[in-house]
């Protein structure tokens, strides 16, 4: 059960925006993310609900899915939409005992709700379209002109994809401990908080000295396969640019250029 | 033929510092080794746990360095620090745990791993990987993660990468160690094909004796020092020697050796049971007709 965690969630499909080149993605969830906190007018939302709409139609990912990073955030959006609604300043709605609900309350209520529910369908629509490998593939080499300031994009990347490779051998490690800490009368499951985190103790040490086992192993095997860095280094799969991500970088100009107008405009 | 790998008067301390950089305790591991391996061969390097057959194998890919004593892997010496990258290309080397030596999440982005490293250009590195999966039979499983793979197809996987870097040479450390018989006779077989058809030298570092075999030659190591050395039948026959150090011959070479002791006028060193019933067969028909029953029921 504990083995069926994906992380990022990647939804396999063959579609145009599986295909899109990761810097593209997240590029483009960066403008997107920025471009619905950029917009205040009834037409620029439209706008962002459309091109919405057709990301998703064209991602062929299902809808349900989608949604489902939305329940998480539920209680949040409920939160900031109370908050909006009973404390800001403006013409009375209605009042709920000392509470006094504005119209104007209500308008920036509903927008934060839809920024931030956007916020979430963006941003999972990239990683249910990317791998794990890719996006860290994107972040290496989007991000390589941070290496002239010194910035070590390529161990870090390194890192982040080694990290995702051994996720799910950790969590085996650690029902494997489980159950001989179990065996040996362990109790995980009774008792209030602190006796529950306490009982934690024996899983976490083991689970440590494992895995700083496992990184000296891992780091000599890398040794003796010729790993020496950044330098010098080729790929398997190099990212080329194709012809539809520039149509991609071409059609996310346009959209941010309609973004600012509208914002100027109205 | 040449010889691949060179060791002279090879010693290895493993020393403990206290904080303040003061030797706190002096181990040594290996005791002056000197040994040549033909290029192409098959070796077997056997020996209890602890005897130092690990430690030798990590100067072979310049993971060590001699305390004292030089090592050669064809012809560069693994003290210069410049030749290191040089030395992991010509002698790769696959460890005992699966898990903990692929590094990519897609099986054919870890054969890739070395070859990305030496700056292989992508087109050249597409054929290599392909021929490598090819040649540990594991074509099949190029897009899968090696989390769902059993542990004989994780150490073939290991073999692929290393294969991928065209190493004259490779090092096993015990690669079978943790594997179930039918995933060790699997990473063998991969093994001995690579030797035979890619002339590949092998280092096979095991405790199961009956791998070592068919090897071309076996090595004995006990407390850092090499105790034994030549065919596995040369080998094979001293019995009681290798019993001192802790080691077990193969089955089949012990029963007769054990008969032999009784009396049987076999040959040392039986490894094969064809060759031991062979054997049995002409003791019997020498011994007369009347015995002719009893080959048969053999």
């Amino acid at each position: 059960m504990i083995r069926d965690i994906t992380i990022g969630q990647y939804y396999p499909q063959s579609s145009v925006i599986h295909r899109l080149d990761p810097r593209v993605k997240l590029l483009g969830t960066v403008l997107f993310v920025l471009s619905v906190f950029l917009i205040h007018s009834v037409p620029a939302f439209i706008i962002v609900t459309a091109v919405m709409a057709v990301m998703i139609v064209l991602s062929k990912v299902p809808v349900s899915f989608m949604l489902k990073g939305l329940k998480s955030i539920f209680i949040i959006v409920l939160l900031t939409f109370c908050f909006s609604l009973f404390l800001t300043p403006g013409d009375s709605l209605f009042k709920i005992g000392f509470l006094n609900a504005t119209v104007q309350g209500l308008k920036t209520g509903l927008y934060m709700v839809m920024r931030l529910s956007y916020l979430i369908i963006g941003s999972s629509l990239m990683t249910l379209t990317t791998t794990p490998n890719q996006l860290t593939d994107g972040l290496e080499k989007g991000l390589g002109c941070l290496n002239r300031v010194h910035v070590p994009v390529h161990e870090v990347a390194m890192m982040m994809s080694i990290a995702l490779r051994f996720i799910p051998i950790l969590l085996e490690e650690m029902d494997r401990i489980m159950k001989a800490q179990q065996a040996r009368g362990a109790d995980f499951e009774s008792g209030n908080l602190i006796q529950r985190a306490k009982g934690l103790v024996p899983l976490l040490v083991p689970l440590f000295i494992a895995a700083i086992r496992r990184a000296n192993d891992l780091a000599m095997a890398m040794e003796a396969r010729c790993y020496h860095g950044g330098q010098g280094r080729t790929k398997m799969k190099p990212l080329h640019y194709e012809k539809r991500d520039r149509m991609a970088y071409l059609l996310m100009a346009v959209y941010m250029i309609a973004i600012c107008v509208l914002r100027g405009v109205m | 033929m040449g010889k691949i790998i060179q060791a002279l008067h090879l010693i290895h301390d493993y020393v403990q510092k206290d904080e303040n950089g003061n030797i706190e305790s002096k181990n040594r591991v290996l005791r002056d080794i000197s040994v040549d391996i033909e290029s192409g061969s098959f070796v077997v390097l056997l020996g209890h746990n602890g005897s130092g057959k690990s430690t030798l194998a990590r100067h072979l890919n310049a993971l060590l360095q001699p305390t004292e004593g030089t090592v050669w892997i064809d012809g560069h010496d693994t003290k210069n620090q410049q030749e290191w990258l040089e030395i992991r290309k010509t002698a790769g080397m696959v460890f005992q745990n699966p898990d903990n030596q692929i590094i990519a999440s897609v099986v054919e982005e870890d054969v890739a791993f070395g070859p990305e490293n030496m700056g292989v250009p992508t087109e050249e590195i597409w054929q290599r990987v392909a021929k490598s999966l090819e040649s540990v039979d594991m074509t099949v499983y190029r897009y899968h993660s090696p989390n769902k793979l059993s542990g004989g197809q994780k150490q073939r996987i290991a073999i692929a990468g290393i294969m991928a870097m065209h190493p004259s040479c490779m090092v096993l450390d015990e690669a079978t160690a943790m594997l179930d018989p039918a995933g060790r006779r699997e990473v063998l077989e991969a093994v001995h094909r690579l030797n035979k058809e890619e002339k590949v030298t092998v280092i096979l570092i095991t405790h199961h004796m009956d791998e070592a075999v068919d090897a071309d030659r076996v090595l004995v190591m006990d407390k850092g020092q090499i105790a034994m050395d030549g065919t596995p039948k040369e080998v094979f026959s001293r019995v009681e020697e290798l019993q001192k150090l802790e080691l077990d011959v193969p089955q089949i070479t012990e029963l007769a050796w054990q008969l032999k002791q009784q009396g049987m006028p076999l040959s040392d060193g039986i490894l094969t049971q064809e060759r031991f019933i062979q054997e049995l067969e002409q003791i019997l028909q020498h011994r007369g007709r009347g015995m002719q029953g009893v080959t048969d029921s053999i």
